[in-house]
């Protein structure tokens, strides 16, 4: 899958995150002081929309039960998350943040 | 050897913080249920509401983590002895221990009452008390549940889900009285009744009514009787302390230990809900008994043993899924304190409320459907770590987006002021 644009960049803040739904895909859009990111919406561990949650440095903490994953490569970082977020490349270009899905399977 | 008493939250995650660490002893994980380590929460929820559900969740982070650590399951520790350092198991074993942590939790609070030994009164605390209380619902059965603090209430609203007609009887004048304010009480009181649960407080349960040797009904000290085809009592728990006692260990509601987890013996540890730990922000003894503190005290007890131990002061925070409600709560309760509200249940950010204390922020607890109240709690929870400076009436703004002032708080100092925003 080519380029997906699914936000604007100034639309998120430093250390923040937003929901975006790509090919009926739920997604989450971090930003970090390190860059834009992108992982799958939905918390591993249970049905939780990671969006809800709390972005620090560039830990993403799981609202329903503050399991946590690095934004960058989806690791889990605290219980009780164990497996990692998907997450996928990300682009600015002109103002706009894009993200390639690559060949990800269906919607989960 | 490094010995952990428990396969629970805390136990489990002690053990696996000790790989994580780089400890490459031998570690000793001692069960006395027949299962692995699984994740608690589950059994009054997803575990109730699902019968072809076969086993709660694993508890495992990182199974790689779990490498190298003995688990003895069916394994139950009969004593310890401090001077020599060993432990007895009910298999007739003495092992010697360099640490040994006590993780043994807690287990409900008997309610004695006549008839409390009838068959269909039912306490949950472990998988086998989930098969059980699971195999007593379904449509049309009278499920009556005796306290309506967090497992009657999540238990009630997995019981609806399966059928059920439940009556929650509640000695208090609210619900969750130890977790909410009266208004959010109250609120939840409503929700649970839209959902078709009979909730009765200030109502005291006296004795329980037998029909061929099975509980039938529960009497008031009205002296009615609700009928009742089960019972669940869900009326707080008791920490399992019989160990340290035994041991000679300082014990006052859990085994006293300072904010490195160390007991009475400078050898013996303890975290999750037998602990009663000195909590550095709080300068006082708490004793916790939600799952994710007694995960973190785990954690930290582990790096303790170690040497790589820093002072606790973790804010305790908690869910609870009730219905399709969810509902979060964080710091250490609401008493003295002034309350602000926030938001409704209408929005998908939930209706919440701060307690604020002396220009602080000190409790936060709030229910939404789907997760939006962990934004509001969540940011809560930063402020009462750093024990911020915090402006009430702009706290009352609808305006004000909470987790910018938790990130700017976070990022300061922690004694810093900080005002409106």
């Amino acid at each position: 899958m080519p380029w997906v644009p699914v936000a604007r960049a100034d639309e998120i803040e430093e250390e923040d995150v937003i929901e975006v739904e790509v090919e009926r895909r739920v997604l989450c859009v971090y930003r970090t002081k390190d860059g834009y990111f992108a992982s799958d919406g939905i918390c591993t561990h249970e049905h939780a929309h990671l969006a809800d949650g709390l972005v620090m440095g560039n830990i993403i903490e799981c609202p329903k039960h503050q399991g946590r994953f690095d934004v960058r490569d989806g690791a889990t970082k605290g219980p009780p998350a164990s497996t990692p977020l998907c997450t996928y490349p990300v682009k600015v270009e002109d103002g706009t943040v894009h993200v390639d899905l690559g060949d990800a399977g269906p919607e989960r | 050897m490094i010995a952990i008493i428990g396969a629970g939250a805390a136990g489990w995650s002690a053990a696996e913080a000790l790989r994580a660490l780089g400890y490459t002893g031998k570690v000793c994980v001692f069960g006395a249920e027949p299962a692995a380590p699984y994740e608690r929460p589950a059994l009054s929820k997803a575990f109730l509401r699902d019968r072809e559900l076969q086993q709660p969740p694993p508890l495992a982070t990182d199974p790689s983590l779990g490498v190298g650590v003995g688990l003895e399951l069916n394994a139950t520790v009969v004593s310890i002895d401090p001077r020599s350092r060993t432990i007895a198991t009910s298999a007739g074993a003495q092992l010697g221990y360099e640490r040994l942590l006590l993780a043994t939790g807690a287990e409900c609070r008997p309610l004695r009452i006549p008839g409390s030994e009838l068959a269909g009164i039912h306490y949950l605390r472990d998988i086998r008390d989930a098969r059980e209380l699971r195999a007593e619902l379904g449509p049309g059965r009278r499920i009556v549940i005796i306290g309506g603090g967090v497992i009657g209430l999540e238990v009630a609203g997995s019981a609806r889900v399966r059928g059920c007609e439940v009556t929650v009887i509640e000695v208090a004048s609210q619900l969750m009285g130890r977790v909410v304010p009266p208004e959010l009480a109250s609120a939840l009181a409503d929700l649970h009744r839209a959902r078709g649960v009979t909730v009765r407080t200030a109502t005291r349960p006296v004795a329980f009514d037998a029909a061929a040797q099975r509980v039938a009904g529960v009497t008031l000290e009205s002296g009615e009787v609700v009928a009742a085809d089960a019972v669940v009592v869900g009326v707080g728990v008791v920490p399992r302390t019989e160990l340290a006692v035994n041991a000679g260990l300082a014990v006052d509601d859990g085994v006293l230990v300072d904010d490195r987890f160390t007991s009475s013996d400078e050898h013996i540890l303890a975290a999750g809900d037998v602990a009663r730990v000195f909590h550095a922000g709080e300068q006082r003894h708490v004793r916790m008994e939600q799952w994710r503190p007694a995960q973190e005290q785990g954690r930290q007890a582990a790096a303790s043993m170690i040497g790589l131990s820093k002072a606790y002061r973790d804010i305790p925070w908690m869910w609870s899924d009730q219905h399709e409600l969810h509902i979060q709560a964080s710091g250490f309760g609401f008493e003295d304190s002034e309350i602000v509200r926030r938001g409704d249940l209408q929005q998908r950010a939930g209706l919440g409320y701060l307690g604020v204390r002396g220009g602080r922020v000190v409790a936060a607890c709030g229910v939404s459907v789907g997760t939006g109240i962990a934004r509001m709690v969540r940011a809560a929870q930063t402020l009462i770590e750093h024990g911020a400076q915090v402006d009430v009436d702009a706290l009352r703004d609808p305006g004000l987006d909470l987790r910018r002032l938790a990130r700017r708080v976070a990022a300061s100092r922690p004694e810093e002021a900080v005002g409106a925003p």
